[in-house]
């Protein structure tokens, strides 16, 4: 029997299924960089000042939730790359709880924000705002439906040392998810 | 034997040699740092600008963090960094010179870039570099043009 070959992880090796995933990131990048101009220029014109309108503890709160979802998803990676499923079982489905409590607590806010009067179409505000949270919540809604693809398949046994690409891709797409959460924090709530 | 033996073909078989894991607990500790004094920050008695300034530099090195450390691409070919920032070296195409610049710049970087592609067939690996280096290029400048 030949033995099976496959690309070494070095600098001189390029996975096609990677390649495509940081493809469509840079799309990504795209997409968000038109949104955060669009949200600036519309910001700036409304003369609104975010600090005053906006639930910042409770976002902090949501920070610290998405930041600690990226490790956990990272860790759970590392541990079926160690081969180690009983951890990455349990990694994964932390980040899907984490996940999940970061957008309950984005509908939290959202609700908390109408009540006050703000809504996609009361202000210039209100649109660039929702449009740009809302843009990222739905990428967050995305990636916990595949978290939890990820975290089935994970439990009929289809991942392990050597098959985990999916997995890997899918971290991809979260700590994606989470960087522009980081952006946006600093965007949208601090400046 | 296992089941689901990887081949030369499998595409989603993990590679052999796994890339240097760094510790992933210090690098969240230093996320929450940075989070932590992104905070502080803005209550602190400095001018706008400075305030500015100071939560940008802390957004991109958090930024950096992520993607260098839990993205693994510190340890990954470096043309997938060259996609990944191809959009943001093109973000200002409102200026012709500029966007003609920048894609003289994809060109140089898809030749240079096109050792590491040896693993694929000839025909998809170009069309792989072209698509990957010019393409996100040309979305952003097309896109930045609609908007300014």
């Amino acid at each position: 029997m030949v033995e099976a070959t496959v690309p070494a992880h070095s600098q001189e090796s390029v996975n096609t299924p990677k390649l495509g995933m940081w493809m469509f990131l840079a799309s990504e990048v795209m997409v968000f960089s038109v949104l955060i101009a669009m949200f600036l220029l519309f910001r700036f014109r409304s003369g609104v000042v975010p600090s005053e309108v906006l639930n910042i503890p409770l976002t902090a709160i949501n920070t610290f939730i998405l930041l600690t979802s990226s490790m956990t998803v990272v860790q759970g990676l590392s541990a079926i790359q160690r081969g180690d499923q009983r951890k990455f079982r349990l990694w994964m489905i932390l980040s899907l709880l984490l996940g999940t409590f970061f957008i309950s607590a984005q509908i939290m806010e959202y609700r908390e924000l109408i009540h006050g009067g703000l809504t996609i179409s009361s202000s210039l505000f209100g649109t660039a705002f929702f449009t740009l949270t809302g843009f990222h919540g739905a990428h967050v809604i995305i990636g916990l439906c595949w978290l939890l693809a990820i975290i089935i398949q994970g439990l009929r046994g289809r991942f392990d040392a050597r098959r985990n690409m999916p997995v890997e891709i899918f971290g991809l797409y979260w700590h994606f998810v989470d960087i522009v959460w980081i952006l946006l924090f600093v965007i949208v709530y601090l400046i | 034997m296992p089941t689901h033996a990887p081949n030369e073909t499998d595409v989603t078989a993990a590679p052999a040699t796994a890339a240097p894991h760094p510790n992933y607990l210090y690098v969240y500790l230093s996320l929450v740092v940075l989070t932590a004094m992104e905070l502080a920050v803005i209550f602190m008695p400095i001018g706008r600008a400075g305030i500015i300034l100071i939560l940008t530099t802390f957004a991109l090195a958090k930024l950096a963090i992520v993607v260098m450390y839990y993205m693994h691409l510190k340890f990954e070919p470096r043309l997938y960094t060259w996609v990944f920032l191809a959009p943001a070296v093109c973000g200002d195409g409102r200026n012709r010179r500029v966007a003609l610049v920048t894609r003289l710049i994809c060109r140089v970087v898809a030749r240079r870039e096109a050792s590491s592609l040896r693993c694929l067939p000839g025909p998809q690996r170009t069309v792989l570099l072209r698509a990957s280096i010019l393409l996100p290029g040309s979305g952003i400048m097309i896109e930045y043009r609609a908007i300014g």
